[in-house]
C-alpha cells in the first residue's frame, strides 16, 4: 500500500494542504498511492493557518473512515496520521497531523544554552545571529529567519516521530515538501529535512528505501506583501532578497531530489502583518491551490520517469494573465485535473446548504435523512466540513475569491446553478420548454433515479455516492466542457 | 359484473323511484363503476407515471399534490353519476346525489388503492403518500 509523506513546512505548507484537502474532497485522482499522510512542521503551535487546516484534516479523516476505500467519488483518497500508519505506535508518537515540538516555550537565546557557551562559541552566535534573534521567542516560530530554523528544525531528525516514519517507510512510499522560500520555517526546513532523509550516513531504518523514494517539493517563492509595520519582525520588503539568497543555496545543495516545483506570484493588496499565532490566518490563496496541484502532478509519474534525467523542475503559467482567475483562464492540464471536480463540490456543498434539510422526496425517505441529518454524527462531520465558518468549503472557495489574484471561477452569490460557474453559464435554448438547466428539480429527480440503482446498505455512503454521481452527471449532460 | 356493482352501490339502500330500478341496475351502476375505476387509475397513472416519472417533475410529488387528485377524483366521480342519471333520463330525485356521493367516496377508495399498488413504480413520488 504506497504512501505518500507529506511535509508541510511551516504556514505555507499548512495552507498548501488545505488546498489538497479540498482537492482530495472534491474526488481529484491522486495517482500511485493509496494513503497521504500529512506531516505539519511548524514550532508554532497556536498557528490560525495551521489549527484550521488540521480541524479540516480530522473532518477529512473521520468522513473517509467511514467511507473506506472506493473506485472513484467525493473523499477517495485515505488521510492519514503518521501514527495511524502502523498499528505499533508503542506511545511515542501522538495521534496527529502536526509534528510534535514538545512545546518550546522559550527564546532562541535560551534553545541555545547561549549564556553557558564558551566566549568564543558567543562571538560565533553573536555573527550569525542578530540581538532580536536571540530574543525571539519560538513559541510564534522563527519570524522569518531561516537561521533561526535552521538551528531549530536540524534537532527534527532525532525526534521520534522522524525515526517512527523512517521505521514505516516502505519501497514504493514517496516524500513530498511543501514550503515557502522566503520565510522562516518553510526556508530553513525544506533543505534541512531532505539532507537528513537522503544522508548516505544516517541512523534512519529503512534509509536504503529513504535514499531511494521518489522525492518532490515545492517551493513557494514570494506571491504575497505584508503591511509595513515599524516595529513588525518580518518585512515583506526582504522577501525577493531571502528568495534569492535561498536559491543560491538550492541550486547546490538539494540532494536527492527527483522533482522541484516552483510557483510565485507578483503581490498586490499586503495581508496584515501577524508574524504568527492565532493571528496568522490568511485567506486562501490561488497560489496554495496550484502547489496542491503540483503534488497531483508530481504523483502522476512513475518512479522510473522520476529517477530518469532527474531532477525535473517545473514552473506554471496562467493560459492567461487574469486578475481574477476563471477556469478559463488555466491552462487545459489544470482546467482538466480539477474544474469538473471542484463543480461537483460546489454543486454538493450548494445543494446541501440549500435544499437538502428540507427535500421531500423519496431519495430523503430512503435514505431515513430527517433523523440521520439531526441524529447521526457522521452527517454532523459532513456539514461541518461543507460549511464550518473556519475550515469549511464554502468558506475555501469564498476566500480563494477575495484575495489577490483572486481566484473566482464560480459566481458564489447566485442560487442558481446554471450561472454558478462564472462565464459558463448552462445553455437553454428558447425551444426546448422543458430544459430549465439545473435547478432544484432537475437534482430532485436525478437524486430520485440514481438512488434506486445503488445498493448501498450504509445511508452514509450511498448519500455520498449518490452526490458523486448526480452532480457527475448534471456536469456531463448540462456543462460539458468549461 | 353488474351483481358487484348492484352490491356496491345499493350498500346506501335501493334506487328511488323504484320504477327506475332496473335502468340503474342495468345501466348506471355499471357505467359509472367502471368509468370510476377507469377514471381513478386514469389519474393514479398521470400522477406516478406521467408527471412524476415520464416528465421529470420532481417537485409534484408532495402529500398536497397527491391529496389534490384524489379530491379532484372524488369531484369527477361525483360528476359522472349526475351525467349518467341525466344520460339515461332517470327520473329527478334526491337518490342521485346520494348516490353521487357514494361514487366519490368509492372513488377516494380506489384512488387510493390504486396509489399503493402503483407507487413504487414512479420515480419521484414512490414514498408518496407514505
Amino acid at each position: 500500500m504506497a504512501k505518500l509523506f507529506l511535509f508541510g513546512i511551516g504556514g505555507t505548507g499548512s495552507r498548501v494542504i488545505r488546498s489538497l484537502t479540498m482537492l482530495l474532497a472534491a474526488g481529484v485522482e491522486l495517482p500511485n498511492c493509496d494513503r497521504v499522510v500529512p506531516i505539519i512542521i511548524d514550532p508554532d503551535a497556536h498557528n490560525g493557518d495551521m489549527n484550521r487546516t488540521v480541524a479540516l484534516l480530522q473532518s477529512y479523516q473521520q468522513i473517509y473512515k467511514k467511507l473506506g476505500p472506493r473506485e472513484e467519488g467525493f473523499f477517495k483518497t485515505d488521510i492519514s496520521t503518521l501514527s495511524g500508519i502502523s498499528q505499533d505506535v508503542n506511545g511515542s508518537v501522538k495521534d496527529t497531523f502536526i509534528f510534535d515540538f514538545g512545546g518550546i516555550n522559550q527564546s532562541f537565546r535560551q534553545y541555545l544554552s547561549y549564556d553557558g557557551l564558551s566566549v568564543d562559541s558567543k562571538g560565533l552566535v553573536d555573527l550569525l545571529f542578530t540581538q532580536d534573534n536571540l530574543e525571539s521567542p519560538l513559541t510564534i516560530g522563527f519570524r522569518g529567519s531561516p537561521n533561526v530554523g535552521s538551528i531549530v528544525l536540524n534537532k527534527l531528525v532525532e525526534s521520534p516521530e522522524i525515526r517512527f516514519f523512517a521505521d514505516n517507510f516502505q519501497e514504493g512510499d514517496r516524500v513530498f515538501f511543501v514550503s515557502s522560500i522566503f520565510g522562516g520555517t518553510g526556508a530553513a526546513g525544506f533543505p534541512l529535512m531532505l539532507k537528513n532523509l537522503k544522508d548516505t550516513n544516517t541512523r534512519l531504518s529503512n534509509a536504503r528505501y529513504l535514499r531511494d523514494a521518489p522525492t518532490g517539493a515545492v517551493t513557494v517563492m514570494p506571491y504575497f506583501a505584508l503591511q509595513s509595520e515599524d516595529n513588525s519582525v518580518i518585512d515583506s520588503n526582504s522577501f525577493l532578497t531571502k528568495t534569492k539568497a535561498a536559491l543560491s543555496y538550492y541550486e547546490h545543495n538539494l540532494q536527492g531530489l527527483n522533482a522541484l516545483y516552483y510557483l510565485a506570484d507578483t503581490p498586490d493588496t499586503p495581508y496584515e502583518n501577524q508574524p504568527g499565532g492565532t493571528q496568522q490566518r490568511n485567506k486562501a490563496h490561488l497560489i496554495e491551490l496550484l502547489a496542491a496541484l503540483s503534488i497531483v502532478d508530481f504523483m502522476k509519474y512513475s518512479a522510473a520517469e522520476l529517477r530518469t534525467g532527474g531532477p525535473h523542475f517545473h514552473e506554471y503559467g496562467l493560459a492567461t494573465d487574469a486578475p481574477e482567475v476563471q477556469f478559463n483562464h488555466l491552462p487545459d492540464e489544470s482546467r482538466e485535473l480539477m474544474a469538473k471536480h471542484l463543480t461537483q463540490l460546489l454543486y454538493f456543498t450548494r445543494y446541501h446548504r440549500q435544499f437538502l434539510a428540507t427535500d421531500k422526496a423519496p431519495y430523503h425517505d430512503n435514505l431515513k435523512l430527517d433523523y440521520a441529518l439531526r441524529n447521526e454524527p457522521i452527517f454532523r462531520e459532513l456539514q461541518n466540513i461543507l460549511h464550518s465558518p473556519e475550515f469549511g468549503v464554502d468558506e475555501w472557495l469564498k476566500e480563494l475569491g477575495q484575495n489577490r489574484r483572486a481566484f473566482r471561477p464560480f459566481d458564489l452569490a447566485t442560487d442558481d446553478f446554471n450561472a454558478m460557474i462564472a462565464g459558463k453559464p448552462v445553455e437553454k435554448k428558447w425551444t426546448d420548454f422543458f430544459n430549465k438547466g439545473i435547478n432544484h428539480n432537475y437534482f430532485l429527480d436525478s437524486l430520485n433515479k440514481t438512488e434506486k440503482t445503488i445498493a448501498e446498505p450504509d445511508n452514509f455512503k450511498k448519500l455520498i455516492e449518490l452526490f458523486y454521481d448526480v452532480t457527475d452527471k448534471a456536469f456531463e449532460e448540462k456543462v460539458k466542457v468549461v | 359484473m353488474q351483481s358487484f356493482f348492484r352490491f356496491l352501490y345499493e350498500l346506501i339502500g335501493t334506487p328511488q323511484p323504484p320504477a327506475d330500478t332496473p335502468v340503474y341496475r342495468q345501466i348506471v351502476f355499471p357505467n359509472i363503476g367502471l368509468l370510476n375505476l377507469g377514471i381513478s387509475l386514469a389519474l393514479v397513472l398521470i400522477f406516478y407515471y406521467v408527471i412524476n416519472k415520464a416528465m421529470g417533475v420532481a417537485t409534484f410529488n408532495k402529500l398536497r399534490h397527491w391529496t389534490l387528485f384524489l379530491v379532484l377524483n372524488a369531484l369527477i366521480a361525483f360528476i359522472v353519476v349526475v351525467w349518467q342519471a341525466k344520460a339515461q333520463q332517470v327520473t329527478d330525485h334526491s337518490y342521485i346525489y346520494w348516490l353521487a356521493t357514494l361514487n366519490a367516496v368509492y372513488g377516494l377508495l380506489f384512488y387510493f388503492l390504486f396509489s399503493v399498488i402503483l407507487r413504487k413504480g414512479s420515480t419521484n413520488a414512490s414514498t408518496t403518500p407514505f
